[in-house]
């Protein structure tokens, strides 16, 4: 009898596993796309707060591991590939603008000038006079100060470590201009040289020592921090002066939970796309360092309201730069305390070699450890596990990966060459690895899902209605349209109204009068069905050679009009993950 | 009846599987699609960020409630831990102790040191003291049973030039619980009792010494060192403080044992010293040798003197990316002078961390040792080294004589070096297995007092 509970009980589950992947499908009204978050309304200024490295760095290592363990809710989501999905994206499956993220290159192409312009909006830190240092930080990863330039504008100044001219601080810059072309809020990152003989020490300013107690700034502890960086040959330094934010700061913001005190902020921020699928751009850009003290929540005012801006800082452990001269070849391939990764060395007794063990190569000082051929996009790590990192799904991936898709060579030449490096090899090396990362993010990502995208209807020249699509795969050279057949059919409310239509090597399905009669024979028949409801949907996959299977689907729904003559509209997109 | 029965066996996993397959599938998933679905008309996606509902299902938080009961101990233990750790890092109190233990160039530190055998206590370092090359070292720890280890010494390597030092040494220690186990590569464990004619079985004893050394140093060249120096010890051997087991000095006679009552002694000694690893931490390359011979005899007394030799190779092998095999053998050979006695406390020994680590420390003593090693090692993460052992060793009356590869007493086993970034703590974690025990070995910092 204990075999046959055993069997009873496998059924059961079986039968449940079934029952839950087909789940009823929803049903999409006609309704403009989601395209802003109102998350700008005025509220009253939240606390600043301040978290701890080391709090923010045991809590992401161990306390949310033992936390994930225990979820039997996130184990039988992992179980049925039911991961929950992020909570703010629109029907299209993007991110509506709001003051985490703005939609930037990938939707809207920016101009070259964009480009290497990035978030800056001036000329840089004006160096032509006496400049005024306000503050210092000597202790943490790279040393820096904070200065007045010429016209009284605050700028904070960081350096290149001795021995690695170029590497930090053009670092610092390329990623800045990534990162805020994919939409993020970054700082002003500027490219300046400071002349060490126009510093002055501003009147009563003080650093706090070791023990916390305020002591007069001097021009010998500026020399110790200068004495730490390297300098031009004609004794001036290379600095990236970080303009100050507009506003004020009220700390950095966690990767999880939400802002209490901001009523604005009300998706949990595991559950925000842009920040589960940042990680695809940050593992393009090799910006290991994650964690939310490389972030700085603003209290600003725009158009008459103060809320909550918040910002991506602080990418001197991006590309090759680990901050403090080069990173490690192993970054990005594992954690600080990556427990898999270290028990794995440590019961294969050091016989399992890591590839990148195998071959680091250091490319030159101004560029460090920077590589394509070991990079592996599906499975890069971050230094300290960021949550919603590690709450990313395939669809957030897709997302992200989009993004980076979305830079030319030439765009990524572009932003590459204002990190102004003395060598052009450099330049070349860099831009090549970004654009072989680039593929490979596309590559994987693209792999997970169907890429078709971009679907728009439109009439061919004898009035048929066609509906055309990207197939990203396609368009980025990773698959042969020629190749590719997409087989498509209608469905209402998952149920099948047509059998499968074939369209080969065309990126665009017909919407015929067969179709339409179809459409209009369901509508009919459901008397009580208001105008905003005729919504239905195309399910479509994709195969891409004669002889390999189809592959995941994708449906587009669409607003399918009382009046023929109006073309349909797109309401929705949902993707098999 | 029998159906009863059977319907009984049936129930019990019947219930459970059930009720889990039902917790996990209807409880998790249906009924939060059912809630995501027919409470809502219009899809999530196509509603406003601000009216959407953003949280978890009650039955999705209801889910992880079994989870984070079994977990709220471990999770509760965790917060506190990383609260404390948030609370040290905004009190700057690791700046301020770091401050206090170094100085800004580097060149003053005081740190954390413990090893079994002398407890726990503060190192503090101080380089290039007058000058550079001028090197200071002093130690105190101490354990249970008044264990006290005190140490201090200083070493001047630019005395006359850059080829001629000086180093200077003087210690203290009170190891109130020694192992003596009788003489031999036989010696047993276990209630003293006499074996082949001499007495064997674990006694202890309480071993005070105090002892100042001085060195002249030649350094041809920098990985090459040849030293000529004078040591004095005086050295009182006492009752045991270990009452599980019978003292020496009242189960050994000083005709058995040699030394039962200490003795006072100088010291002569020649050494050479070659070093060419290529790192300190993790030597991929290169390797260490040492050679010394002393000469040694008893102050106001006739009783004890001795010639020792000791020899002692390491080499460090890369075998392939970073992976390392140390090969290690060391020789003691021990000779009386004519008429005079060897204290047993200087004999040759074996057993520890510093030779076979599955036996205890001291276990084996005699005239001569033979001991050889390897030990493989590899990084497990930047601030972690694996390794693994396997060591042979034996103590010989007399090495020449007796010679043969039988009965070498054999440990192996394994641990981790664990060193902080800024390289100011180094831990060591081994566990290792002998034909006796299985043995737990920790130390912290146990390599600081070498120049």
């Amino acid at each position: 009898m204990k075999k046959g509970a055993l069997k009873l009980s496998l059924t059961i589950f079986c039968v449940g596993l079934c029952l839950l992947s087909c789940g009823a499908q929803k049903q999409y009204l006609k309704r403009d796309v989601i395209t802003e978050e109102n998350d700008r309304e005025s509220i009253p200024k939240p606390k600043p707060r301040r978290v701890s490295v080391f709090e923010d760095g045991i809590e992401n290592i161990f306390g949310r591991e033992i936390d994930e363990y225990g979820n039997l809710s996130w184990h039988n989501r992992k179980l049925i590939n039911n991961l929950k999905q992020a909570k703010n994206t629109n029907s299209l499956d993007e991110v509506p603008n709001s003051t985490w993220f703005t939609n930037r290159h990938a939707k809207h192409p920016l101009t070259i000038a964009e480009l290497k312009r990035g978030p800056n909006r001036g000329g840089g830190p004006d160096m032509s006079g006496n400049i005024t240092i306000t503050g210092a930080k000597a202790e943490g990863v790279s040393p820096g100060f904070r200065m007045k330039d010429n016209k009284g504008v605050d700028y904070f100044v960081k350096f290149d470590i001795k021995g690695f001219p170029q590497l930090n601080t053009a670092a610092e810059v390329i990623t800045t201009k990534f990162v805020y072309a994919s939409g993020y809020n970054t700082p002003e990152n500027y490219l300046s040289v400071l002349d060490p003989e126009k510093m002055r020490i501003g009147e009563g300013v003080t650093i706090k020592d070791k023990w916390g107690k305020d002591v007069p700034m001097t021009m010998d502890f500026m020399n110790y921090i200068l004495s730490r960086v390297q300098p031009n040959p004609d004794g001036t330094y290379r600095i990236v002066a970080s303009k100050r934010l507009e506003g004020e700061p009220l700390g950095p913001f966690l990767y999880t939970g939400r802002r209490k005190d901001d009523p604005n902020d009300r998706v949990s921020h595991v559950h925000r796309r842009e920040l589960r699928g940042y990680k695809v751009i940050a593992a393009w850009s090799n910006n290991f360092d994650t964690k939310a003290n490389n972030s700085l929540d603003m209290y600003v005012t725009e158009n008459g309201k103060s809320f909550v801006k918040h910002y991506i800082i602080d990418f001197a452990t991006s590309l090759g730069s680990g901050g403090y001269g080069t990173a490690s070849p192993s970054r990005g391939h594992f954690g600080t305390f990556d427990l898999g990764h270290i028990f794995k060395k440590l019961f294969t007794l050091g016989l399992y070699v890591e590839p990148w063990e195998k071959k680091p190569k250091l490319i030159s000082p101004s560029v460090g450890y920077f590589d394509s051929e070991l990079f592996n996009p599906g499975n890069y790590a971050v230094i300290v596990p960021n949550p919603a990192f590690q709450r990313m799904t395939e669809l957030d991936g897709f997302w992200g990966a989009k993004i980076v898709m979305s830079f030319t060579d030439e765009q990524i030449r572009a932003i590459v060459e204002t990190g102004e490096f003395q060598n052009q090899e450099d330049v070349d090396y860099i831009v090549r690895t970004l654009a072989e990362r680039r593929d490979k993010t596309g590559r994987y990502w693209y792999g997970k899902v169907n890429p078709l995208d971009n679907f728009r209807f439109q009439q061919d020249g004898n009035a048929q209605t066609l509906m055309e699509f990207d197939d990203l795969s396609v368009n980025a050279g990773f698959e042969d349209l020629d190749m590719t057949t997409y087989r498509y059919k209608l469905q209402y409310l998952g149920e099948d109204l047509t059998g499968y239509f074939f369209s080969k090597s065309k990126a665009r399905l017909d919407l015929n009068d067969e179709m339409g009669q179809t459409i209009e024979n369901t509508f009919t028949a459901l008397p009580g069905l208001s105008e905003d409801g005729r919504v239905l949907n195309f399910k479509i996959e994709t195969l891409r050679k004669t002889g390999g299977s189809w592959g995941k689907d994708v449906k587009v729904f669409f607003y399918y009009p009382i009046d023929v003559s109006e073309p349909p509209q797109i309401v929705a997109i949902e993707r098999e993950n | 009846m029998k159906s009863l029965a059977r319907q009984k066996t049936f129930s019990l996993p019947a219930i459970l599987v059930f009720g889990l397959c039902f917790y996990l599938l209807a409880g998790f998933n249906r009924l939060t699609f059912a809630q995501e679905k027919e409470d809502k008309e219009i899809p999530p996606e196509q509603l406003p960020v601000e009216e959407r509902d953003t949280g978890d299902s009650f039955i999705e938080n209801l889910g992880e409630l079994p989870g984070d009961l079994v977990t709220f101990p471990v999770r509760l233990v965790l917060k506190g831990i990383s609260k404390t750790a948030g609370w040290i890092d905004f009190q700057n109190v690791y700046l301020r102790v770091t401050d206090w233990l170094t100085n800004e160039d580097g060149t003053r530190k005081v740190r954390p040191i413990f090893m079994p055998a002398s407890g726990g206590g503060l190192i503090f370092i101080q380089d290039n003291l007058f000058r550079e090359g001028m090197k200071f070292r002093a130690s105190g720890s101490s354990g249970t049973r008044t264990r006290r280890n005190f140490y201090g010494g200083l070493r001047d390597t630019q005395l006359f030039s850059s080829k001629f030092g000086l180093e200077l040494a003087g210690f203290y220690k009170r190891l109130p619980d020694e192992d003596f186990f009788g003489l031999g590569n036989d010696s047993r464990k276990g209630k003293p009792t006499v074996r082949k004619g001499r007495l064997t079985g674990e006694t202890n004893y309480l071993h005070e010494e105090s002892n100042f050394e001085g060195d002249l140093l030649y350094v041809p060249y920098k990985a090459t060192q040849f030293a000529a120096g004078f040591s004095y010890s005086n050295v009182n051997i006492k009752r045991g403080r270990d009452d599980n087991h019978p003292s020496t000095d009242t189960t050994f006679t000083e005709d058995e044992v040699p030394g039962l009552l200490g003795a006072e002694m100088w010291s002569l000694v020649l050494k050479f010293y070659h070093d060419s690893r290529n790192a300190t931490g993790h030597p991929t390359r290169g390797g260490e040798a040492f050679f010394s011979v002393e000469f040694a005899k008893e102050i106001d007394g006739s009783d004890f003197g001795y010639r020792k030799y000791t020899l002692d190779l390491q080499r460090y092998v890369e075998l392939f990316y970073e992976r390392v095999l140390a090969v290690r053998v060391r020789t003691e050979v021990t000779d009386k002078m004519e008429g005079r006695e060897i204290p047993f406390y200087q004999l040759a020994g074996l057993g520890g961390q510093n030779s076979l680590r599955g036996y205890r420390p001291v276990r084996f003593r005699d005239r001569d040792l033979i001991l050889a090693g390897v030990e493989y090692r590899w990084h497990v993460h930047s601030m972690a080294v694996a390794y693994g052992f396997f060591e042979e060793g034996r103590v010989f009356s007399n090495v020449f004589d007796e010679f043969s590869f039988d009965e070498f007493k054999y440990s192996f086993g394994g641990g981790l070096r664990l060193k902080s970034t800024d390289g100011g703590l180094i831990a060591i974690f081994e566990i290792a297995k002998s034909r006796e025990q299985i043995r737990f070995n920790f130390g912290l910092n146990t390599d600081l007092r070498k120049f």
